[in-house]
């Protein structure tokens, strides 16, 4: 399923002291089974422009488009739309309220009007690429630890089986182990079922190592939105609107305009150790 | 004089079990720890390592099951002097909107002296004072609603700078705040102990956070697992992946490195020092 | 965004209405309110309205304000009025029909009552456009602390008073949140009969409540922090004062009140037509 949006504009509060520009006449196409990472400063625009893409909220002028028809435009319905695209808000924890994780992960399934074994079917289902045993479903929401609970509620999005998903910071808060474990389980859940995931995050490194692509969000306006390669390329830019990009893109490029043979486009540690290794190697077989 | 430090010696913390019978557990095994005046330490640890729970048994929050905390020759068991422990030892929590108290900045910056019977002449002066030296003197009039995470966070540690403690402790001050709201707190911390000569405590589970510290503690499993300056500890990069912890990139990649026979110093914590290492063998090879 | 809307009807500024202590504008009002009750000849409303008229005049508030704070209660005015209007009894009927019969004493006492009520609104309002909900707080605090002899909880009150002030911008962002969260899982708040909707607010309350607890658990928690341990002994950074202007404000609606006094006795047989 292609997501685009065409001239997204949005304001906030129009004709009042408060009116700001959150999104301005934002275009781009995201093509099915893509992973974009979405990075941004806070009032960067990013948020505002997630929750366009489900139909939360409505434009002040422009379109959404899911396979090229206006989400707002007649005959669709605005609830079937939130079925297509999940979101799951930063902190989905705090949403949790039914007695069981089993009822909670089947609220969106329910709000679909699955039959029963569908539900069960999806529940599962979900909860396995969240990571939850089986065992964890009769239990209170609020008995989990801050991971599961976490988990808990991204299965509850997953379980209405969007064809794009999209995730506002998932990790935020985590220790790295959380963290770490959430991220893959995205990655796989990605890689599994072939569908869209646009992930926010504030984090270079992760988006580095999960994403595609990178939308890079700047007063709400699309900064950059291209492959993760092209985007790091443009370092400066990126810390001149105050964005840092990996610790080890950084070194390379310092090493690369002292004028050493190193590569570009280097963001990841494993990335960086492989041509290290191979620069460094290759030398030593030459001498 | 007694000295100003935290003394915690055979620290025990059993989280008592509930009423279901579910058996209690403990959360601190015997541990050991002195903070010293003017220090910036780090404590770092995953979620559930017990950082938290030593924390909050530096003010008197919580009790230990046996052992002692004590605090400039207070043990935080007497009860009489809790709050000459609490003035003396501030705390700082996770979430920046749970602990302002107040509907206008400046009154709650001032909520702890109010409560500690300070004249309201003295209290005005501490009050400005705290709010210049955290950067927020300029919005002494705002709602806290109407400020940033970054900023909420700061006119918490201005409540308790107003105190003029001798310790400041801040639990995972910057876990929900974006990377600005992040660094503006940091910047703050690291200036308490440069200009005012407070000893910061600081709880976090973020290495690059750590990585600026004058010394790290890493605790695990209620237990302390290292202690030492950030070189020491950061170097140990297998140990603290294996507990659930990071390293930074440029660490990592130097342990990578290392690990294939490439030699590198092994200390390597920041950019700067991987760039010059990095540039030092590469331009030797090249040359060669 | 949501979270701009103002709390209670506060309107910054700096005019001597503003400065005023809290403690006198409560007064005040209180008193001006009695005034308004003990006004009994149409002559007795000319200066009330003129002294709210000045009042709003030094206040520098819009006089429009007064607009809108009546406009909630609007139907209650009318409401009164038409009952004072079809069931006053009085001697010069002008109208009657089977049970309903108007007055000219109907018609003088629901004028009566219904300017009553625009100037007790209009006259508290004016308290709360010029005093901040936490100096009111203060306000209260203070004049309720002789009470604390009697073990009235004076500070408690005040306290839960200013958290519950400080936390309604926060909760009321939790809520749009979870709204949100919950509408992205296709939860439908608009439409059903009654009981489906409010089955609807299930998923809204039980995280907000949760949070709201949660909450109150750190927050108590960090006031501990802080050496709270309630009311005693406690000393407040800004002092209440009455200066000049409160004593000047007092004296004008003491003077107030003896205008209308006098008005009330003077005998005025001419409008006897209207008793």
């Amino acid at each position: 399923m292609v997501i685009s949006t065409e001239h997204l504009t949005y304001t906030y509060s129009p004709g009042t002291p408060f009116e700001k520009v959150a999104v301005n006449d934002v275009s781009l196409t995201i093509e099915s089974g893509e992973m974009v990472g979405v990075i941004g400063h806070t009032g960067s625009g990013k948020s505002t422009l997630i929750q366009h893409l489900n139909g939360l909220l409505k434009p002040t002028s422009g379109k959404i488009l899911l396979d090229g028809k206006d989400i707002w435009g007649e005959g669709t319905n605005i609830r079937d739309i939130r079925f297509q695209v999940g979101l799951v808000f930063q902190y989905p924890e705090y949403q949790l309220f039914e007695e069981t994780v089993y009822k909670d992960i089947a609220f969106g399934p329910k709000n679909m009007g699955l039959d029963e074994k569908e539900i069960d079917k999806r529940v599962h289902e979900a909860a396995e690429f969240a990571g939850l045993s089986p065992e964890l479903l009769e239990k209170s929401p609020f008995e989990l630890s801050g991971g599961q609970k976490r988990r808990a509620a991204i299965a509850g999005v997953i379980a209405m089986e969007p064809k794009i998903l999209i995730l506002d910071e998932p990790a935020a808060g985590l220790d790295p182990r959380g963290r770490n474990r959430i991220l893959d389980q995205i990655r796989r859940y990605h890689d599994y079922t072939g569908n869209t995931v646009l992930l926010v995050s504030h984090s270079m490194e992760d988006v580095a190592n999960f994403a595609d692509k990178i939308l890079v969000m700047n007063n709400a306006e699309v900064f950059a939105y291209d492959t993760v390669e092209k985007v790091f390329a443009r370092s400066e830019e990126l810390r001149r609107i105050r964005l840092s990009v990996p610790q080890v893109t950084n070194v390379f490029y310092r090493l690369l305009a002292d004028g050493l043979p190193v590569p570009e486009n280097v963001y990841t540690v494993g990335y960086a150790k492989r041509k290290l290794l191979a620069l460094l190697r290759g030398e030593e077989e030459n001498a | 004089m007694e000295k100003k430090e935290i003394k915690v010696s055979d620290l025990v913390f059993t989280y008592p079990g509930d009423e279901d019978g579910a058996p209690g557990f403990d959360v601190l095994k015997n541990l050991n720890l002195t903070i010293h005046q003017g220090e910036f330490v780090a404590v770092l640890g995953h979620n559930g390592s017990g950082k938290s729970t030593l924390a909050k048994h530096f003010n008197a929050i919580l009790l230990p099951t046996s052992g002692d905390v004590v605090v400039c020759g207070i043990n935080t068991k007497d009860e009489d002097r809790i709050f000459d422990i609490r003035q003396q030892v501030g705390m700082v929590f996770q979430n920046p909107d749970n602990q302002i108290v107040a509907t206008i900045v400046e009154e709650d910056v001032a909520f702890a002296l109010e409560n500690l019977g300070v004249e309201p002449s003295e209290i005005r002066r501490r009050v400005d004072d705290a709010l210049k030296a955290v950067d927020m003197y300029q919005y002494r009039e705002h709602a806290p609603h109407q400020l940033s995470g970054g900023q909420k966070q700061r006119v918490a540690i201005a409540g308790i700078l107003a105190m003029r403690p001798d310790f400041i402790i801040l639990d995972e001050p910057t876990a929900m705040l974006d990377p600005q709201g992040r660094s503006e707190v940091m910047r703050t911390i690291k200036e308490l102990g440069r200009d005012y000569g407070t000893t910061v405590v600081l709880i976090t589970h973020y290495m690059d956070e750590a990585v600026q510290a004058d010394r790290v503690v890493v605790i695990d499993d209620g237990t302390i697992l290292r202690d030492g300056t950030p070189k020491e500890v950061f170097t140990q990069v297998e140990l603290l992946k294996k507990v659930g912890l990071d390293v930074p990139q440029v660490t990592e990649l130097v342990y990578e490195l290392r690990k294939e026979g490439i030699d590198l110093p092994l200390d390597i914590l920041t950019e700067e020092e991987c760039y010059q290492a990095l540039k030092k063998l590469i331009s030797e090879k090249v040359k060669a | 965004m949501i979270k701009d809307i103002t709390i209670g009807q506060y309107f910054p500024g700096h005019s001597p209405v503003h400065r005023m202590d809290p403690r006198m504008k409560l007064i005040l009002t209180i008193f001006y309110i009695v005034i308004l009750f003990v006004v009994s000849n149409p002559f007795g409303f000319i200066p009330a309205v003129l002294f709210l008229g000045f009042a709003y005049g030094v206040s520098k508030i819009p006089i429009k304000m007064i607009a809108k704070s009546i406009k909630p209660i609007l139907p209650i005015i009318i409401f009164t009025g038409v009952l004072n209007l079809l069931f006053i009894d009085g001697e010069n009927v002008l109208f009657a029909a089977g049970p309903i019969h108007i007055t000219v004493q109907g018609i003088y006492t629901s004028l009566k009552m219904a300017l009553r009520l625009v100037l007790l609104i209009a006259g508290t309002s004016l308290m709360t456009y010029t005093t901040s909900p936490i100096s009111l707080t203060d306000a209260i605090e203070q004049l309720l602390s002789p009470l604390k002899k009697v073990h009235f909880p004076a500070h408690e009150l005040a306290m839960m008073m200013s958290i519950a002030l400080r936390f309604i911008p926060t909760l009321v962002e939790e809520t749009d949140k979870i709204m949100s969260a919950q509408k992205a899982r296709g939860a439908d708040m608009e439409s059903g009969g009654l009981i489906q909707r409010a089955k609807a607010l299930i998923p809204i309350m039980i995280p907000l409540f949760i949070s709201a607890f949660r909450r109150a658990e750190e927050l108590a928690l960090a006031m501990e922090c802080r050496c709270y341990h309630g009311g005693e002994g406690r000393t407040r950074m800004k002092q209440l004062r009455y200066t000049g202007v409160d004593f000047a404000a007092l004296g004008v609606v003491t003077g107030l009140l003896l205008v209308i006094i006098l008005l009330n006795i003077v005998p005025m047989p001419f409008l006897d037509w209207l008793m």
